[in-house]
């Protein structure tokens, strides 16, 4: 809802406690620290070389590669997700519990793997084409560049609207849309007018997590030979010892990451989507909308999109799974590479939900200049493309802490750092749900700040912020390029089993830990969803 | 302890370019209940949340039990001030049952089983024992603004503020949750300010009431003097019906449309008399009948309310008054009444 009280509370008006501003700034510094190397490496060159990289062919036509790659794939997972999170929360499609857990799950595909099973499905002699080469079809559309890329990065980013729009239509109360019906206006005007710009802000943090993922992207871009930014970034910096091109790129990459955040910025507005009613909402489970003769057409679209995105990509690495067993390929014992993985997610989830939540706190709470930069800070670490944010770390370890670099410390820095804006996200929406006076009654009643984030803050949004956490431990789960450049010394985890594997073609190889990395990022997935069978 | 339980004195207070409450100056002795009167947007829930500390003055000092909590650099934090509020939207932690909401500001107060004891005690209070474990959304309207004020009382407030903690309730409830208020208030031997904009509420509610208009204080008096002694036309007009008729005062007799009425009232000469409509008296006037008392005048709209019943005269003499009569037979538009007045009229300078 949004809360038009008669007495506008201006909250500019109260500083920010101690408490609260003094983390939210020691984090967004360290989120700045890559940033601010990337400028001086960059900056090592002179302007000549700046402009001699900048202006090339090759580098405009790969940003024009990246802006629409980010555009298809983000307009494509809003166009999926929304209606799939509305089927799942709102209506009585048969088995939607099942249904939601299936349409999340994608979510722990790793987009390498993601890349891999579209080659060794569309690919030339993949399996599409060798099972419709009998019915005379000796072609099938190109499905490297951008035909496969967009659609593998749909189909495993998509989740992240699923998931936040989802929260919201569970924290949203079910109040409004039936003022609306009573206000005279029809199901879909009241979805139009009333539930969609309730949305509205969680559609926005999903779409902007999965736009900063394809500009980020580099396994599935790498397989499916697609050439973005990261994808060039990571050329570079193989083929030439001159890191500063590089550096270059990514600067670039940087900035159409900053324009992009400016847009969504504008989108935000000034309403306010906490609940501005008297009592407690009611559960939204009171408010299911019977879909009649439309729940078939709905089974057909959710089968679809869980088929393609979950059902096809498992199937294709049991095949190889199944196929190496065959041929003798030994079954390795993958559980130290699993538990190293669990354990590195694990910490980076947890630093990272701790983070997040002064950054969200000041953003939701404290709303003003200073506030929306350290929020917007917080978002860097996700924009820099993890290649780059490595060699950050690399550069700064080797030459400011030579003590942490080649330590668990610096790449659970690493992952901190990239995956907080989920964390922030998340914790954003669930905030923007508490009322502000449930805070201030806690504070009348003798609680310092501290205390009251801990006691009221957290628990009311804690859905959130187990949400966020869960995310970052996923992505962590399947990150790449950080965990390839700054893992200690034999410290395998499974995302670096796989691309070991795929990047020489063993695709048998690779299926076994892909296997079990899917499996064991499932786990948290699986948690969310108790959580709503909980209350709330 | 010091007698004066709230002391405001100059307290300026500005959100960008809107002045919400200018140079106010309030007090209130402890164990009283103050009620802040005054249209939407005139500043006094502002007052409330400055008392409250979620606001800071611009400019002037607040004392709360002779402690200065804010101005001359002084600004204690909430937590602190020991003020108990009930908000508007009851603000109830939606993930905490009835019990542990009331318990909430007793950590750190007390402990174990004399915690126990000060929520049953609290709950017995405001009639919520046996609802301790339901949660917030289990419960009516009326219980979550019991438990709002349980909560609120647990901790022994020097100050419980509550900002229309009546608005959200159906009006057939709101008499009764109004009147459990003041007693349990009352029981707890509370100092209490509470906000409305309904005059009705102030009255039956408070002790003394502050008519607030434009951020600045208008008048604090008891609720009977308050409305048979208004400071301003303004006053007179915002704490119920009056009617103002043109005269002329010269030692306590006002001259006016109604014949020589006694007055009271600091001004002499050409002013302008409040007159409640309760103090004009109507005697039915058969056809072609003369006044021999009062002046003559005709009926020209009933509102009947069952307890009483207002009416719209117009003077032969050309004005056009109200007077309020209990809920008899009454009169009906068109019929002839001879008008008289009972008791005073206020008289004010002309504008």
């Amino acid at each position: 809802m949004i809360a038009t009280g008669n007495k506008p509370r201006l909250r500019t008006a109260v500083r920010p406690p101690a408490a609260v501003w003094v983390p939210a700034a020691l984090v967004a510094a360290a989120m700045a620290l890559p940033l601010v190397y990337l400028i001086l490496r960059s900056l090592e060159a002179g302007p000549s070389e700046v402009f001699e990289v900048a202006l090339r062919g090759k580098t405009l036509a790969v940003l024009v590669n990246s802006v629409v790659l980010a555009a298809v794939v983000t307009a494509a997972s809003v166009a999926v997700a929304v209606p799939l999170a509305w089927l799942t929360g709102r209506t009585d499609l048969p088995m939607r519990r099942a249904w939601a857990v299936l349409a999340a799950l994608p979510l722990v595909i790793p987009s390498y793997v993601g890349g891999f099973v579209m080659v060794s499905i569309f690919g030339p002699k993949g399996f599409a084409q060798e099972s419709l080469a009998p019915l005379g079809v000796e072609r099938l559309p190109e499905i490297y560049g951008l035909p496969g890329a967009a659609l593998a990065l749909t189909l495993f980013s998509y989740p992240y609207v699923f998931l936040t729009v989802r929260g919201a239509l569970r924290g949203m109360d079910p109040a409004l849309e039936e003022a609306s019906r009573g206000l005279g206006s029809g199901g879909w005007t009241t979805f139009l007018r009333v539930t969609l710009p309730q949305l509205w802000p969680a559609i926005v943090a999903g779409a902007l997590l999965v736009a900063l993922y394809s500009l980020s992207d580099f396994g599935a871009v790498s397989l499916l030979q697609f050439d973005s930014f990261s994808r060039e970034i990571y050329t570079q910096y193989r083929s030439a010892f001159d890191r500063t091109p590089a550096a270059i790129l990514a600067l670039m990459l940087v900035a159409l990451t900053a324009t992009i955040l400016a847009l969504e910025a504008r989108t935000r507005g000034r309403a306010r989507y906490h609940r501005s009613s008297a009592g407690s909402a009611r559960p939204y489970s009171e408010a299911i909308i019977a879909l009649g003769r439309w729940r078939w057409p709905a089974l057909v679209f959710c089968g679809t999109v869980v088929l393609l995105a979950l059902v096809v990509p498992v199937g294709v690495l049991v095949f190889w799974l199944v196929r190496g067993l065959a041929a003798g390929e030994p079954l390795r014992l993958l559980w130290g590479a699993a538990l190293n993985s669990v354990y590195a997610s694990g910490l980076a989830a947890g630093v990272a939900a701790l983070a997040a939540l002064p950054v969200a706190i000041l953003a939701v709470r404290f709303p003003g200049r200073a506030t929306s930069f350290v929020e917007r800070l917080s978002y860097l670490g996700y924009a820099l493309p993890g290649i780059v944010l490595a060699l950050a770390l690399v550069f700064f370890g080797a030459n400011f802490a030579p003590g942490l670099y080649g330590t668990l410390v610096l790449l659970v820095f690493a992952y901190a750092i990239h995956f907080l804006p989920q964390a922030v996200g998340a914790t954003r929406a669930a905030l923007l749900q508490v009322r502000p006076s449930v805070e201030e009654a806690a504070r009348g009643l003798g609680r310092r700040p501290v205390r009251v984030v801990a006691t009221v803050t957290a628990p009311l949004a804690s859905s959130g912020i187990l949400a966020g956490a869960a995310l970052v431990f996923l992505t962590t789960m399947k990150e790449l390029p950080a965990t390839l450049l700054l893992a200690p010394l034999g410290f395998d985890t499974l995302a670096t089993s796989i691309w070991t594997a795929t990047s020489e073609a063993f695709f048998a190889r690779a299926a076994a830990p892909a296997l079990l990395l899917i499996l064991v990022s499932a786990l948290p997935m699986y948690l969310l969803v108790i959580r709503e069978r909980a209350k709330l | 302890m010091s007698e004066t339980m709230i002391r405001i004195v100059g307290v300026t207070k500005s959100f960008g370019e809107v002045e919400a409450v200018r140079a106010l100056n309030l007090e209130l002795r402890r164990g009283k209940l103050l009620t802040l009167l005054g249209p939407s947007g005139c500043g006094k829930t502002t007052v409330l949340r400055l008392l409250a500390g979620f606001e800071s003055p611009d400019a002037g000092e607040i004392e709360i039990s002779g402690r200065l909590v804010a101005g001359r650099g002084v600004n204690v934090p909430p937590e602190e001030r020991r003020v108990g509020m009930v908000f508007q939207d009851y603000a109830l932690f939606p993930h905490l049952s009835v019990a542990k909401n009331v318990a909430y500001g007793l950590k750190g107060v007390l402990r174990g089983k004399k915690r126990d004891a000060r929520v049953a005690e609290v709950l017995a209070l405001t009639r919520l024992a046996g609802l301790e474990d339901r949660m917030p959304h289990e419960l009516s309207g009326g219980q979550q603004q019991r438990v709002a004020l349980a909560r609120a009382l647990a901790p022994e407030p020097l100050l419980v503020l509550l900002d229309e903690p009546f608005s959200n309730l159906d009006a057939a409830l709101r008499a009764e949750v109004r009147s459990e208020m003041r007693e349990i208030l009352g029981a707890a031997g509370a100092t209490a300010v509470f906000v409305t904009h309904d005059q009705t509420e102030a009255f039956s509610f408070a002790d003394e009431v502050a008519v607030m208009f434009d951020g600045t204080i208008a008048q604090v008096a008891p609720p009977e003097v308050l409305y048979h002694y208004p400071a301003t036309r303004e006053v007179a007009e915002f704490v119920g019906e009056a009617n103002f008729v043109p005269g002329t005062a010269e030692g306590g007799r006002l001259t006016c449309a109604l014949g020589e009425v006694p007055a009271c009232g600091e001004c002499a000469g050409r002013v302008e008399a409040m007159l409640r409509p309760e103090a004009l008296r109507l005697r039915a006037l058969p056809a072609g009948e003369d006044t021999k008392t009062g002046v003559g005048a005709t009926v020209l709209a009933r509102e009947f309310y069952g307890h009483d019943q207002l009416l719209k005269l117009r003077l032969d003499s050309g004005p056009v008054l109200c007077s309020r009569l209990g809920g008899g037979p009454g009169f009906k538009p068109g019929e002839r009444v001879a008008v008289e007045v009972r008791g005073h009229a206020l008289v004010f300078p002309k504008p």
